[in-house]
């Protein structure tokens, strides 16, 4: 009986906070909108009994999923999601690998504090570091009066309101989930190793590339789809920095939402943006899986 | 190489392959080029002096090792046996002295511009993500060497090492002993003209440790390879070495065959660390000048000592007899000479078979342990707790020692 209970709670917990939210977003996708409350129809209604919940059940429709391949803006945001996530994540990795690096070759009494250097970030909320780079970024902001002021340029810099900033936003934001699967994969690289490379004619530049670098791949695999997935469907970001020029997947579902108020369209994107990840989240599990047994 | 099967036991032990096997591993006698003064040696240390810190690791060290050698460092952790083998490999740089191979000075190459030196790791650091094939081929790669080359000497090294048939695996599919062969065949691959060995058996449990043992002399032999080997293990140093360094605090206490260490060390710590022995304190009372010397214990009973006189003894010195427990004869009687007695009471007899052990408490307060063979022959009586025995020596097998 406790055991199963102990079975039972995970799969409760996905049932309540996963499952039977996707059923009803995904109910949803399949109704058409109204100006109403909720805005959509049909609405179920257990007073009025099986037989109406049988007819309802029959207006629905996939009518919302033709209309998003149909349209150029849904299908375009979803590509330009999946792009500006990709860049952002190799972008990400380019920063983090070095830190990562440095950070498992120093000396080990400095190791928990350079960890923390690296999740001090999550004590502030998310939103406020966001906002915070508006600050940097806009055009009288710190970084142009900095530039400015050394002469670097003569007038400031556009930053704000373009998917470099978005990048910006991304790769600041996400920098500690790369880092630290990065860090976990190369503190374990025994030493030995690399002298063993080295006592066999490979120069250290060179025995990086043939050790170090292969045995980290576990690290970059994980810490690149810990970035990928949620940027994809990133929000606050292209929100916040990247103005009306980003396009991406999260934006253009907030406004089918809450400018809108086509609930039923919401819906559908919501449901194939899930889709869309379904692809890297898999194929994580699969190479977390592959990690694990190599490693044994 | 002068191994010294009785001591170690494997004689008694071994199966016929590895009597065989210690016998085409054994030198052509008279392999002695340390008394050879026109020999250039192939490892020289000058006066090389390495610090961590505070801590002197290696101290003012100055040894020479010949080719075709398989040179032991022996001693305790800390003894600074491994930093002095990383020296040789370039992963430390001599505070002070230089370090000369093959006469040229090579105190400030880095590792990998060593190409005549290679190394076998303690748990040998195998590359995890690699095959036994590209791991034995490793460092032919470095050198740019054509594949179909590489294919032939990674072959020949995994069949020195008697590992054909695991060139596709990974190395975390093999055994211990498999993946030590896997380290040693990489390290021969590029037919070092020095091969230096980390606490190479280590990792192995004894049985098979034994037989690793003489397949590094094997493999030594056949390669014709200078082998140094570190280690803590005084049996396996014993068994490969054909001379031992024994170290102690950063410094050689002694450098010498196996045999001779055992049977003269010249310093109680070396007699000490190898095998088992008994120290006895005395004085010099008088050098009679046919090169023995006469020693009184320092229980001061009127008794006398004799033995064979080193170097460099005068009268009334403070010094130490040291005896192997095999070298007592134990008895019921008393013996009817005076001279390398001493007389005790039996504390506690061990019996392991062939041999056994006993520890004697002496008229002077000494603890010392004696060995007799128990053979079928023995027709004495048995000794036993609490017997009054006497211990008798000949003269020649006690050593004495200044320091």
């Amino acid at each position: 009986m406790r055991k199963w209970m102990v079975i039972a709670a995970p799969y409760v917990w996905l049932l309540l906070f996963f499952l039977i939210p996707f059923f009803i977003v995904f109910k949803i996708s399949l109704s058409e909108s109204e100006i109403s409350i909720p805005p959509y129809t049909p609405v179920f209604s257990l007073s009025e009994g099986w037989e109406s919940i049988r007819t309802k059940l029959g207006e629905l429709d996939f009518e919302k999923y033709a209309f998003i391949f149909s349209d150029e803006l849904y299908t375009s945001s979803y590509w330009s999601s999946l792009k500006i996530a990709a860049v952002a994540t190799f972008l990400t990795l380019l920063i983090a690998y070095p830190l990562a690096y440095g950070m498992a070759r120093a000396p080990k009494e400095w190791q928990p504090t350079l960890m923390m250097f690296v999740i001090l970030p999550f004590w502030t909320s998310f939103l406020i570091r966001v906002y915070a780079w508006i600050g940097i970024l806009k055009n009288e902001g710190l970084l142009n009066a900095f530039l400015l002021h050394i002469g670097a340029i003569s007038e400031p810099l556009q930053i704000m309101n373009t998917t470099t900033a978005v990048y910006i936003g991304i790769v600041y934001s996400y920098l500690p989930f790369m880092v630290l699967p990065l860090y976990a994969s190369l503190e374990k690289i025994d030493g030995r190793l690399l002298e063993a490379a080295e006592d066999l004619g490979s120069p250290p530049w060179k025995a990086f590339w043939q050790v170090t670098f292969p045995l980290s791949i576990p690290g970059i695999v994980a810490g690149c789809f810990l970035v990928f997935i949620p940027a994809t469907g990133e929000f606050v970001i292209p929100d916040l920095l990247g103005g009306s020029e980003t396009l991406m997947i999260g934006k253009t579902l907030w406004s089918e939402f809450f400018n809108n108020r086509d609930w039923p369209v919401a819906s559908a994107v919501a449901v194939l943006l899930l889709l869309v990840l379904i692809v890297p989240i898999v194929a994580f599990q699969w190479a977390q899986q592959r990690a694990r047994e190599a490693g044994r | 190489m002068t191994a010294s099967p009785t001591i170690n036991g494997i004689a008694a032990g071994s199966s016929p392959a590895e009597r065989r096997l210690l016998r085409t591993a054994a030198p052509q006698s008279g392999f002695a080029p340390w008394k050879d003064p026109s020999k250039q040696p192939i490892i020289r240390f000058e006066n090389v002096t390495k610090r961590f810190g505070d801590f002197v690791a290696v101290d003012n060290i100055t040894l020479d090792i010949y080719e075709r050698e398989f040179f032991a460092l022996l001693g305790p952790s800390g003894c600074g046996k491994t930093t002095l083998l990383r020296m040789l490999a370039g992963f430390e740089k001599p505070t002070e002295g230089r370090v000369i191979v093959e006469g040229k000075d090579i105190t400030d190459l880095a590792p990998y511009e060593r190409s005549n030196i290679n190394m076998m790791f303690q748990s040998y650091a195998l590359f995890p993500h690699m095959t036994v094939e590209r791991n034995v081929g490793f460092g032919l790669r470095q050198e740019g060497m054509p594949e179909d080359q590489i294919k032939a000497r990674v072959n020949e090294a995994m069949s020195l090492v008697e590992l054909g048939k695991f060139a596709h695996r990974k190395p975390h599919q093999l055994s211990g002993g498999q993946q030590q062969r896997v380290a040693l065949a990489r390290a021969i691959a590029k037919k070092p003209k020095l091969m230096l060995l980390d606490e190479p058996l280590g990792a192995l449990d004894k049985k098979l440790r034994n037989q690793a043992q003489f397949e590094l002399m094997r493999i030594q032999e056949q390669t014709g390879t200078t082998f140094v080997i570190v280690t803590h293990d005084q049996e396996e140093a014993m068994t490969v070495a054909s001379r031992i360094a024994v170290m102690n605090q950063g410094r050689l206490e002694q450098v010498s065959t196996p045999g001779e260490i055992y049977e003269s060390p010249q310093s109680r710590y070396v007699a000490q660390f190898i095998g088992d022995v008994n120290i006895m304190e005395g004085k010099v009372v008088s050098l009679p000048g046919d090169g023995t010397v006469e020693i009184t214990p320092a229980s001061g009973d009127g008794r006398i000592f004799k033995a064979g006189a080193c170097e460099g003894l005068s009268v009334g010195q403070q010094v130490w007899l040291s005896v192997r427990p095999e070298k007592f004869r134990i008895s019921l009687d008393p013996p009817q000479s005076n001279v390398n007695v001493v007389k005790g009471r039996v504390d506690d007899v061990g019996y392991l078979g062939s041999i056994s052990h006993y520890h004697v408490h002496t008229e002077a307060g000494n603890r010392v342990t004696a060995l007799r063979a128990n053979s079928s022959h023995n027709v004495e009586r048995t000794i036993s707790w609490d017997d009054t025995v006497w211990l008798e020596w000949p003269a020649e097998s006690a050593v004495v020692l200044k320091a």
